[in-house]
């Protein structure tokens, strides 16, 4: 019997062939259960952060950057057709999420968890690389000379100068870490956060002062009297050669000055204190007890009274983490605050608030006490740096001070309200008149420059000759209420 | 707009997605994407008219083709489509390093234009090539309508960091393409793996190398013999994450739209060979130069060294207007020259251990090259990596920076390395292939999670982020 071989009958599949089948079927059907599923779960997360990047508040200011956040950009034909205004709309639409600095701390906690550093990148403009180049030293500083009794102020100083200084924490090594570019250290069971030093010597600043003295003369007395950064006291054996020495800035500035210019160097003032709270640990300033050593030194020079510690009345607000934890991002910062204490005058004074441009806008404490964000709890002397202040004192010496800084010299202003009749201050970076015109019109005798080291070596200073000669000719007019400016 | 951004996640690929999924025909599910790409390319650019008039341009001269393959018209066609793309390039990527170039080099001093670099030209220029000899050699039919050549040339996924897809891969896929759960859950898992790369692991990897080394590498001179090695080792990590995230999003992208891109990268740093290293490294761009230059007959002849040393000198090129790039792609072409004529079955017979550590310090000495521009710190990062500098006492064997570093991220650089090769593709591939669907389903439930913890994460980092683009993007 033949047989034909039919092409188009059915084949017959193996048992193994039929069981493969029946599980690819099986599995393609699992599969597309599973992808649906999984569809609706992804659908439903983008949904919810939809929904929360929409609808809930979005923020305009940004505390722990100190910045206000992107705005809506402003509408026209030429912004659309270049970009700008799309762009701007991202920008605003990715700059202001909602909850973003409370997010942003939940991001530093699973960098620190996990491993990871922070992304962010702050440059400051004298660097935080190593100091491959280090300035010629001088060990001996330039001997300062000084109107009026120098002997006694100076002797009362060098006594003084017989104590004893705490411990020296660069000789000591430390666990350490570093945080887009600032260095935290562990010391004494607690983290702290320091900017470092480049190096430099402030030849805008000296040329400046320099030229002030030239204008004036022997009418004021200038003085300079730059502030040590924390690293100057508190870097560790093993981060030697990551920063410059700030005293040895502060000489070599020094010897830029003339002759009349009255400068002190407060770094081995500050080293007698290291032990105790005088720079905060989690900010980048100096507490108010290291202000206060500063100025007694320049109270002691300036030949003026200066009233002790005990006269005045202490305060202190916890929990506070400032501003080197938003420039490190190191949680170990976040979660390790630190007592901001401040020393309040008992004396009686007034203080009088004026714009840059030396219009009067309001009358207030030297402190400012309600703030809320415990990161700027450093606004709390003279309210920042965004204004002009004067302060009226019950002091008879015919002593009137212009304090010219940065913000290192917030802290200072409360402690001088013992020694000066009148304190006026003024922003090295901000002030829009013209600092002869003032020193002129306010009868000031004594003109302080105290500003920190970076900004002696850096781009604040070589604002000072703008502040020398912007604004010549007009004339300046203190129209706060107390109307006359001199004390009757 | 980049792809690791709040507003283009949660805002522009959302509507897109909407409107798309909502359209029922083809045709209007391309428009939808011609007009999504067209915005998505314009948005924030100043010269957005030039993708259009690029593909414009190249879809007319692929007409003129089709009509002319065959003669001398034909190939007259060709010319000024490659002309015309090039010059494109050349003008807007390249003027400022000529000018710069000539001037160095007669003592002018004509100023530098400093054009704007349009975002994406290197790679809309490059798919309009292929496009345009792909035409000629009629390894595809002439795209007749415009708008579907526009889609090709301008679908957002691939725009403007590829990978450079052929009008071969999408050309069905423009007229008819299908997309199930399937293709969106995979995608949407790849568009959140890309996502991961990108603002959890490549913007961590950069922070610590623009800590060690400077955006530039300008910090190098101050690093010690281990801390270079360190962070070049960051770094071309750094650039592998970076650069294959934005490929994974692409591809991710294009699958929920129903296109099926190519791989670009397969983890590169398991091969064996720099020839295997290009074969899963930025696969679009060697296979790119591969197919439309490495064989082509200059003056009349297969020139093999000549078509070599073109092939990497415009690969190094394409990354960047600088001789830091050239050097770098001539770098490679001496070890492809090398690998040549030791033969293959030579270079099979070198213990594993020898072919893996030595193509891993050419790739790390070649991101060396790529990363300095400057030709001084590219010298000193050869004199570090050597020990020259440390024999001359400029430097030390390690630094306490780079320890600390290393110590700090231990978690990441481990992270980043097992990551970098396939060993969760492989796990990916057994619970798939696994017979239990218990096995098939836990994996598929532990994949969706991981993906959810993955989103959540990269969202909070990308908030910590206002703007921190792809590095590809220059390109």
């Amino acid at each position: 019997m033949d047989y034909e071989y039919d092409m188009d009958a059915p084949q017959e599949l193996t048992r193994a062939e039929v069981q493969k089948r029946r599980f690819e079927k099986k599995r393609r059907n699992l599969n597309e259960k599973l992808s649906g599923l999984s569809v609706l779960v992804f659908a439903l997360a983008f949904a919810v952060i939809i929904f929360f990047l929409l609808f809930f508040p979005r923020p305009t200011e940004t505390k722990l950057e100190n910045r206000k956040l992107a705005e809506w950009p402003k509408f026209s034909l030429k912004a659309l057709f270049t970009g700008k205004y799309t762009g701007g709309i991202k920008e605003h639409y990715n700059d202001t999420a909602p909850y973003r600095d409370d997010l942003k701390g939940v991001g530093d906690e699973i960098r620190a968890r996990f491993g990871f550093t922070s992304k962010h990148t702050v440059k400051f403009s004298n660097g935080v690389r190593k100091v491959t180049e280090y300035q010629e030293e001088s060990r001996t500083p330039k001997a300062t000379s000084m109107p009026g009794a120098a002997g006694r102020r100076m002797t009362e100083a060098t006594e003084r100068g017989e104590e004893a200084n705490q411990k020296d924490f660069r000789g000591i090594d430390a666990d350490g870490a570093w945080n887009n570019g600032q260095l935290t250290v562990y010391q004494d069971g607690h983290y702290r956060c320091m900017e470092l030093f480049g190096g430099g010597v402030g030849s805008s600043y000296a040329e400046a002062l320099n030229y002030l003295h030239g204008v004036l003369g022997n009418t004021v007395t200038i003085y300079s009297m730059p502030c040590p950064l924390a690293c100057e006291f508190y870097l560790p054996k093993n981060y030697a050669d990551c920063a410059a020495n700030q005293s040895d800035c502060f000489d070599k500035t020094a010897e830029k000055l003339d002759d009349g210019i009255v400068s002190i160097n407060v770094c081995p003032v500050l080293a007698k204190h290291t032990e105790e709270n005088i720079y905060s640990r989690t900010d980048h300033h100096w507490q108010s007890l290291g202000a206060y050593y500063a100025c007694r030194t320049f109270a002691e020079t300036a030949g003026v009274p200066f009233a002790d510690l005990s006269k005045y009345e202490k305060g202190s607000w916890s929990g506070y983490v400032g501003t080197m934890y938003a420039f490190s991002r190191d949680a170990n910062l976040k979660n390790d605050p630190e007592e901001f204490v401040y020393y309040k005058p008992t004396c009686d004074y007034e203080s009088y608030y004026y714009d840059q441009q030396f219009n009067y806008s309001y009358n207030d404490d030297l402190f400012w006490d309600n703030i809320e964000d415990s990161s700027s709890y450093y606004l709390t002397y003279i309210h920042g740096d965004s204004n002009v202040v004067k302060t009226v004192t019950n002091v008879r010496n015919g002593r009137r001070l212009l304090v010219v800084k940065d913000s290192y010299g917030n802290a200072q202003i409360p402690f001088y309200s013992s020694s000066f009749e009148q304190i006026i201050v003024v922003d090295m970076r901000y002030f829009e008149r013209n600092l002869i015109t003032l020193i002129e019109t306010m009868d000031i005798t004594d003109v302080l420059f105290t500003c920190s080291s970076f900004s002696v070596v850096g781009g604040n200073a070589d604002n000072l000759m703008n502040l020398m000669t912007q604004d010549a000719y007009s004339d300046l007019v203190d129209n706060a209420p107390t109307a006359s400016s001199t004390n009757d | 707009m980049v792809f690791a951004d709040l507003f283009f996640l949660f805002v522009f690929l959302p509507l897109c997605l909407l409107c798309y999924y909502m359209a029922k025909s083809i045709r209007t599910k391309n428009i939808i994407l011609i007009l999504f790409s067209l915005l998505f390319y314009a948005w924030g650019e100043k010269l957005w008219f030039l993708l259009p008039l690029s593909a414009l341009f190249n879809w007319a001269v692929g007409l003129w083709i089709g009509k002319t393959r065959h003669t001398s018209a034909g190939k007259l066609a060709v010319a000024v489509g490659l002309i015309g793309d090039i010059g494109l390039l050349l003008v807007f990527k390249y003027t400022d390093f000529f000018i710069g170039n000539f001037n160095g080099l007669f003592g002018t001093h004509v100023p530098l234009p400093h054009v704007h670099l349009p975002i994406g030209i290197s790679f809309f220029t490059f798919q309009a090539i292929s496009y345009v000899l792909d035409c000629y050699w009629e390894t595809v039919e002439v795209q007749k309508k415009f708008p579907k050549f526009l889609l090709y040339l301008s679908l957002f996924p691939q725009l403007i960091a590829g990978p450079i897809v052929r009008y071969s891969v999408v050309e069905k896929e423009i007229d008819k393409r299908s997309v199930s759960a399937s293709d969106i859950a995979e995608g949407i898992q790849r568009v959140i793996i890309g996502l991961a790369k990108k603002a959890i692991v490549a913007n961590s990897l950069y922070a610590i190398v623009t800590e060690m080394l400077g955006e530039k590498g300008e910090f190098i001179a101050s690093q010690s013999f281990l801390g270079t090695w360190f962070g070049i080792i960051l770094y071309a990590l750094y650039v592998y994450y970076d650069f294959s995230a934005y490929s994974d999003m692409a591809i991710g992208m294009g699958r929920m739209f129903g296109f099926h891109f190519n791989e670009n990268f397969d983890h590169p740093f398991v091969c064996t060979t720099i020839a295997e290293f290009w074969q899963r490294w930025h696969i679009s761009l060697g296979s790119f130069f591969r197919d439309y230059l490495l064989y082509v007959k200059i003056f009349g002849k297969n020139r093999i060294y000549l078509s070599l040393f073109l092939v990497w000198f415009c690969t190094g090129m394409w990354h960047g207007a600088a001789w830091n790039f050239i050097l770098w792609g001539l770098f490679y072409g001496c070890f492809m020259l090398f690998e040549q004529k030791m033969g293959r079955k030579r270079m099979k017979k070198w213990p594993t251990l020898i072919k893996h550590i030595y193509t891993k310090l050419v790739i790390i000495i070649g991101f060396g090259i790529f990363m300095f521009v400057s030709m001084k710190d590219l010298g000193i990062f050869f004199r570090n990596i050597s020990g020259v500098s440390m024999a001359l006492g400029k430097t030390g064997f390690a630094d306490r920076q780079g320890w600390s570093f290393f110590v700090r991220n231990i978690f990441l650089i481990v992270a980043a390395i097992a990551c970098s090769l396939p060993l969760l593709p492989k796990l990916k591939k057994t619970v798939l292939q696994s017979r239990s669907d218990a096995v098939y389903t836990v994996g598929r439930i532990a994949a969706v999670v991981g993906c959810l913890v993955l989103l959540v994460v990269s969202v909070i980092f990308l908030i910590d982020n206002t703007n921190n683009p792809f590095l590809y993007f220059r390109f």
